[in-house]
C-alpha cells in the first residue's frame, strides 16, 4: 500500500486557512497570559502545551506527566499546543462550522487540506475545536466549557493532534494495550472487552510493565517499537472487582456511573510504566470462561482486523498512513491468539513465558 | 461502466491468500478469501465486471454453473460497499493470480465498529483550491 503523499502544488482555500489561523491566534494569545507553558516528549517528539483554564490544564496533562520534559529548553518543539476553555476567555466562544456537512447525524466534522498540511476538526457535542497546521508546528484546542468534556477523554489527551502529528512519520497510534518485560514487550490488540486492560493489570501485578492499556505510539521497520503516550489504564467493574486494592487509586466517574475507572500509573507506580520497549509480537486477547488460558498461533489476518480498524476508525485524518503502518507491523511481528480462559494471573504468565520463549 | 479500487476510502492488505480491506468512509472492513481475491485484483487497475467475471469463469472452466451467479454476487457487494468505484477507463490486465482451484468467493462484512464513525468527513474537493465548498447560506463566523 502507498502512503498518501502531499500534494505539493495543491493550494489552500483562503477561507479554511483563515478559520485556522483564527482559531490557532484566539487559543495563543488568551493562553499567554496564563499557566506557564509546559514540556512533554512524546515518542521522541517534543510537545509543548499552553492552557488558558485551570480545570482544562488539569484535563489535558494528567495523563502525560509521565513524559514530562524540562521547558525552555534548546530543543524546538515538534509541536507547540495552545489549549483555551472558552470560560478562561471573557466569554470568547469558538466560531461555527463554516463548510457543508455531508451528514447532519454525525457529532463530529472532520477537514484534511489536500497537501495535508491543515487538519480541522470540531466535536459539535461539546464545540470543541482542534486545529492543525504541520507548516507552522502549531496546534490549537479551543472547547466552549472544558467541565462538560467526557471524562474519558483524560485518558488520551492530545490524541488527535498526536495522530496527526504522526501521520507523515514512520510512527503511529495503535489501539492497543503494551506489556513487556523488561526491554522485551508484547502489543495486545482487540476490541473493548477483550481482555486487554485486565491482563495489562495482571501483568503489573506479577511484575511486568506497561507503556499504556488503550493506545501507544508505534513504529515499525526492522526492529519495532512501542512509546508510551498515555498513562492510564481503564477498568471495568468486573475488572476491578478483581483487583480491588486499586479502587482507592481509580479517578473519575467510575464504573458506578456508567464509566470505567481511570488509574494513573504514574501516580501510583511510575517504575511500571516504561517510555518505550522493543516488540516482540503481536497478541490478539480474547475472553473464553471454561477454556484452558493458553497462547496459540494466530492468522495474520485475524491479528490485522484487530488491530487496524478500531484504530483507525478512532483515530481519524491519517486513515490510508496509519493502515499502511500498521499493516506493515503486523507482516513484521509474530501475531498469537491469548485464551483467556481462567484467572487474569494465568494469563499474565503466559504471556511473561511467551516472551522468554518466543513461542507457547 | 468500468470501475477500479476505492484508493481514497479504502484500505487493502493481503496475508496468506486473503484481503483484508477497511472502508474508512463507512466504519466497515471486510475479508475477501478464495475467488474473491482475484475478483479484487482484477479491478486494481480498472475493469469491466462482466469482462472480470468473465475472464475468472475462463480460468476455472469446471467451476460449476453457479460460479456465474456467485462471481456476479461478489462484484456487485464490492461495488455496493463503495470498494469499487467507477473508473473512466479500464487499465492494463492484472495478470497475478491467487487461487490456482476454484472456491466460491467469500465476502465477510464486519460492521461492529460502525459506531465508532461520527465524523463528518467531508470531501466536496474544489479542483482548484483542494478544500471542501462552504456551505451555501452557511453563516460562518
Amino acid at each position: 500500500m502507498q502512503l498518501a503523499a502531499p500534494s505539493a502544488g495543491a493550494q489552500i482555500d483562503p477561507q479554511a486557512a483563515g478559520l485556522c489561523a483564527d482559531v490557532l491566534e484566539s487559543a495563543e494569545q488568551a493562553s499567554r497570559g496564563s499557566a506557564p507553558e509546559q514540556a512533554f516528549r512524546l515518542c521522541d517528539a517534543l510537545v509543548t502545551l499552553r492552557v488558558a483554564g485551570g480545570d482544562f490544564e488539569a484535563h489535558l496533562t494528567r495523563a502525560l506527566r509521565h513524559a514530562g520534559a524540562p521547558p525552555g529548553g534548546a530543543a524546538v518543539p515538534a509541536l507547540r499546543v495552545f489549549a483555551l476553555d472558552g470560560r478562561a476567555a471573557a466569554g470568547r466562544l469558538p466560531p461555527v462550522w463554516p463548510f457543508s456537512y455531508a451528514d447532519q447525524r454525525h457529532l463530529e466534522r472532520l477537514h484534511v487540506s489536500a497537501d495535508r498540511r491543515v487538519y480541522v476538526r470540531l466535536d459539535e457535542d461539546t464545540r470543541t475545536w482542534q486545529v492543525f497546521d504541520r507548516a507552522r508546528r502549531r496546534a490549537a484546542i479551543w472547547t466552549e466549557d472544558a467541565s462538560r468534556l467526557p471524562d474519558w477523554e483524560q485518558s488520551f489527551p492530545l490524541r488527535t493532534l498526536l495522530n496527526w502529528l504522526l501521520a507523515p512519520s514512520p510512527a503511529s497510534l495503535a489501539h492497543a494495550a503494551v506489556v513487556c518485560d523488561g526491554e522485551r514487550g508484547l502489543l495486545l490488540a482487540g476490541p473493548g472487552g477483550s481482555g486487554k486492560s485486565t491482563t495489562t493489570v495482571a501483568c503489573l501485578e506479577i511484575g511486568m510493565q506497561t507503556c499504556g492499556d488503550d493506545f501507544v505510539a508505534v513504529t515499525g521497520g526492522a526492529a519495532p517499537r512501542a512509546h508510551a503516550l498515555f498513562d492510564t489504564v481503564k477498568l471495568d467493574e468486573r475488572s476491578l472487582a478483581l483487583f480491588p486494592h486499586l479502587a482507592p487509586h481509580a479517578v473519575g466517574p467510575g464504573p458506578a456511573r456508567g464509566s470505567k475507572a481511570r488509574i494513573h500509573l504514574s501516580e501510583l507506580c511510575p517504575a511500571r510504566l516504561r517510555p518505550s520497549c522493543s516488540l516482540a509480537a503481536i497478541v490478539v486477547p480474547r475472553v473464553a470462561p471454561g477454556e484452558p488460558t493458553r497462547v496459540a498461533p494466530l492468522a495474520k489476518t485475524a491479528a490485522l482486523r484487530a488491530l487496524v480498524p478500531s484504530t483507525v476508525f478512532l483515530t481519524r485524518g491519517a486513515e490510508l498512513e496509519t493502515a499502511a503502518k500498521l499493516g506493515a507491523l503486523v507482516r513484521t511481528l509474530p501475531t498469537w491468539d491469548l485464551c483467556i480462559g481462567g484467572a487474569p494471573d494465568e494469563a499474565a504468565r503466559a504471556l511473561r513465558a511467551l516472551l522468554a520463549e518466543g513461542s507457547p | 461502466m468500468f470501475y477500479k479500487h476505492n484508493d481514497e476510502h479504502v484500505a487493502a492488505e493481503e496475508f496468506d491468500g486473503e484481503f483484508v480491506l477497511i472502508n474508512f468512509a463507512r466504519g466497515t472492513y471486510f475479508s475477501l478469501r478464495h475467488a474473491a481475491v482475484d475478483v479484487w485484483r482484477q479491478f486494481r487497475n480498472g475493469a469491466d465486471p462482466a469482462l472480470v467475471a468473465r475472464c475468472i469463469r475462463d480460468r476455472f472452466p469446471d467451476a460449476g454453473e453457479d460460479a456465474p451467479a456467485e462471481l456476479k454476487r461478489c462484484i456487485q457487494a464490492l461495488i455496493d460497499e463503495d470498494l469499487l468505484v467507477e473508473a473512466e477507463a479500464p487499465g492494463a490486465p492484472v495478470e497475478d493470480w491467487s487461487s490456482q482451484v476454484w472456491a466460491a468467493p467469500a465476502v465477510e462484512v464486519y460492521s461492529d465498529l460502525k459506531d465508532l464513525i461520527v465524523l463528518d468527513p467531508v470531501h466536496e474537493v474544489d479542483a482548484s483550491t483542494g478544500w471542501p465548498r462552504r456551505a451555501a447560506g452557511g453563516d460562518g463566523f
